[in-house]
C-alpha cells in the first residue's frame, strides 16, 4: 500500500464514506463531519503512522484532503 | 478455556481511580432511564436487551480482585444469558418512581469477577415504559451508553417494524487491544510527555479560583501556613452531591449553535469561556483560571461504537487579560483546547502526577474548582417508526462527588433545547450557588454572543 492510499484508508476511519468516496476537494469539516478532536487525534495518527513531525500551525491550516496529502508529500 | 487478561485503557483508569481512592465502587456507576411515551412490547425488548448483551463486548466485561497495588485486570466473558428483570412503577407518580430507581443507584458492584452492569424493563408513570441501566463507568461512558440505548431500539424497531437489522457494533476488544499498542509508542510517549510538560512550565504554578471567591485559596493559606499556596484544599470527608438542573430553550440554543458555526468555535470552548469569565469575576478579575475539560476520545468509527469508558480529562488552563475582546478569547481558549487534543492520548493521571511534581501542591489539594463535560450527541432514537415519540432519558446522580462542581451539558431529547446539568459537593456549595452560575454563565455567553468584540473585562464588571 502506498502512502496515498495509507492516508485515504485512515480518512475513511474517521468518516462515513469509503476510501472510493473520498475526493482531493473534500473538507474534513464541513464534508467529512471531523470535529476538533477527531481532526486533532487524525493528524496524531497520520504522525505515528508515517513517522513524520507535523508543525501545529500549519497542519491547522489544512481544510481539505487534498491539502494534507501535500503537506504528507512534502513530509515524506 | 483460559481467559485473556489486559489493563484497563487509561479512559477506564481514570474511573478506577476515585474507587481506588474512596473505597467505594459506587462513585464509578451510571444510572439511567431511558423509556418512550408509548406503549413497549416488553417481552420483545427484553430479547434486544439480550441480544445486546451479545452484540456490545462491553457489557460482559468483569474484573479481578485487586492485586496488592490496588490495579485490577480486565476480561471478556465469553456469554452472559441472564433474564431481564420488569417492574411496573406506573402507579406511583414520577418523583416517587425515580426515588425509587434512584436508590437502586446505590447499589454497588463490589465482587470481582462479576457482571458489571444491571438491566431492568420499567413501566414508569405518565406511559414512559423503557430501562433502567444501572452499569460501572469503565463498561461505558455516557457516549457508550447512548450508543447502547439506541442500539436496543433499532433492534427492536427491526423485530417489531421491520426496519432494517443494525449494522454490528465495533469489537471492544480490538479497540482496547489497539488503545494499549498506542500508550506503549515509545515515540509518541515522549512527544506527548514534552507537550504536557512545556504546557504545564511555560506560565509556571497555576492558582486556584472558586466561585466563592478569592477566600476558598485564603483558608487553605491559613490551614497550610503557607502564605504563597496557590491550590486550594478538596472536600473528601463529606462527597454527597447535590444536582442543579437548569433547561436552555430551543430557540436560545439555536443561537449559540448558529454563532459557534458560523466563528467556527466548538460549544465546548463557549461554555468553558463561560465558566472561566465567571470565575475571573468571582475572584477579583484574575486572569490565569484553570479549568477541567472532560472529552470523549471517540473519533473514528470503532472507537464511536466499541463502548468502553473512552472519557479522558486535562487541565485546561487560560490567561486572559481584561482588554481582550470574547471572540479573540474563544480563540485563544480553542488555540489550547486543539493543541490539547493532540496530546489526548496521554494519561491524564500522569499530567495530574507531573503537576503535583513540578510544584509540589500539599496532598488532597487542587486548582481546579470547575469541570465541565459537553455531550452534543443526545439519547434520542433516530429511527423513523419511533419518531415524534416523546422520550424521557433521566440521569440518576450515583451520591458520591469527587469534583466540586462537574458541568455535565447535554441536548435535550425532546425539544432540541440543552440541559445543564451541576453536579456539587454538598459539603461546600448549595443549590443557589449553582442558579447563580447558570445565570451568569448564560448572561455572559448571550452579551458575548451579541456583541462579540466586547472586551472580556467589559463583561465582567458589567455583568
Amino acid at each position: 500500500m502506498d502512502n496515498r492510499e495509507e492516508f485515504l484508508e485512515i480518512v475513511a476511519n474517521y468518516c462515513d464514506k469509503s476510501v472510493g468516496e473520498l475526493t482531493e476537494n473534500m473538507r474534513f469539516r464541513e464534508d467529512l463531519g471531523f470535529n476538533s478532536l477527531s481532526f486533532m487525534t487524525f493528524l496524531g495518527d497520520l504522525e505515528d503512522t508515517f513517522d513524520i513531525e507535523l508543525e501545529e500551525d500549519e497542519a491547522l491550516k489544512i481544510t481539505t484532503i487534498g491539502e494534507a496529502l501535500d503537506l504528507l508529500e512534502s513530509l515524506t | 478455556m483460559e481467559k485473556k487478561l489486559y489493563p484497563l485503557n487509561v479512559g477506564q483508569m481514570l474511573q478506577y481511580l476515585p474507587i481506588k481512592e474512596t473505597g467505594t465502587q459506587r462513585c464509578c456507576n451510571i444510572s439511567v432511564f431511558s423509556g418512550l411515551q408509548t406503549e413497549i412490547d416488553f417481552g420483545l425488548l427484553k430479547k434486544c436487551i439480550q441480544d445486546e448483551f451479545k452484540r456490545y463486548e462491553c457489557l460482559r466485561l468483569r474484573f479481578t480482585a485487586p492485586d496488592k497495588d490496588g490495579n485490577v485486570m480486565q476480561y471478556i466473558a465469553d456469554s452472559d444469558n441472564r433474564d431481564i428483570p420488569y417492574i411496573d412503577l406506573s402507579d406511583r407518580s414520577m418523583q416517587d418512581a425515580d426515588a425509587f430507581l434512584q436508590e437502586k443507584t446505590y447499589e454497588e458492584f463490589s465482587e470481582p469477577e462479576i457482571p458489571m452492569v444491571e438491566i431492568t424493563m420499567v413501566r414508569m408513570p405518565e406511559g414512559y415504559n423503557g430501562m433502567y441501566i444501572h452499569i460501572d463507568h469503565r463498561l461505558v461512558d455516557s457516549s457508550g451508553l447512548i450508543v447502547m440505548v439506541s442500539d436496543i431500539m433499532e433492534l427492536y424497531c427491526h423485530y417489531r417494524f421491520g426496519s432494517e437489522y443494525p449494522k454490528p457494533l465495533a469489537s471492544f476488544e480490538e479497540v482496547l487491544i489497539n488503545d494499549l499498542a498506542k500508550a506503549n509508542n515509545e515515540k509518541r510517549r515522549a512527544k506527548d510527555e514534552k507537550f504536557w510538560h512545556d504546557y504545564l512550565t511555560e506560565n509556571g504554578e497555576p492558582i486556584y479560583s472558586d466561585i466563592k471567591g478569592f477566600r476558598v485559596l485564603q483558608e487553605s493559606r491559613k490551614n497550610h501556613g503557607d502564605k504563597s499556596l496557590r491550590a486550594a484544599d478538596v472536600e473528601t470527608k463529606d462527597r454527597s452531591v447535590g444536582v442543579a438542573d437548569f433547561h436552555l430553550e430551543p430557540e436560545a440554543t439555536n443561537a449559540l449553535l448558529d454563532f459557534c458555526a458560523n466563528q467556527s468555535v466548538s460549544m465546548t470552548n463557549l461554555i468553558l469561556l463561560s465558566m472561566r469569565t465567571y470565575l475571573s469575576k468571582m475572584n477579583g478579575g484574575q486572569e490565569d483560571i484553570t479549568l477541567r475539560n472532560f472529552v470523549s476520545r471517540r473519533s473514528t468509527h470503532s472507537e464511536w461504537t466499541c463502548g468502553g469508558s473512552r472519557v479522558l480529562s486535562f487541565p485546561c488552563r487560560t490567561i486572559i487579560t481584561p482588554d481582550t475582546e470574547f471572540l479573540d478569547a474563544l480563540y485563544e481558549m480553542q488555540d489550547v483546547m486543539n493543541r490539547i487534543y493532540l496530546h489526548c492520548n496521554y494519561d491524564p493521571v500522569l499530567v495530574d502526577k507531573m503537576l503535583k511534581d513540578l510544584y509540589g501542591a500539599p496532598d488532597n489539594t487542587e486548582y481546579i474548582s470547575m469541570s465541565l463535560t459537553y455531550q452534543p450527541m443526545p439519547v434520542r432514537v433516530q429511527n423513523e417508526h419511533l419518531r415524534g415519540i416523546n422520550a424521557r432519558s433521566f440521569w440518576y446522580p450515583n451520591g458520591a462527588a469527587t469534583k466540586r462542581i462537574y458541568l455535565t451539558v447535554t441536548h435535550s431529547t425532546n425539544d432540541g433545547g440543552m440541559i445543564f446539568d451541576y453536579h456539587f459537593q454538598k459539603a461546600v456549595l448549595s443549590y443557589d450557588d449553582m442558579q447563580t452560575l447558570y445565570y451568569y454563565m448564560m448572561k455572559m455567553m448571550f452579551r458575548g454572543v451579541d456583541e462579540p468584540d466586547i472586551t472580556i473585562g467589559e463583561l465582567i464588571t458589567t455583568s
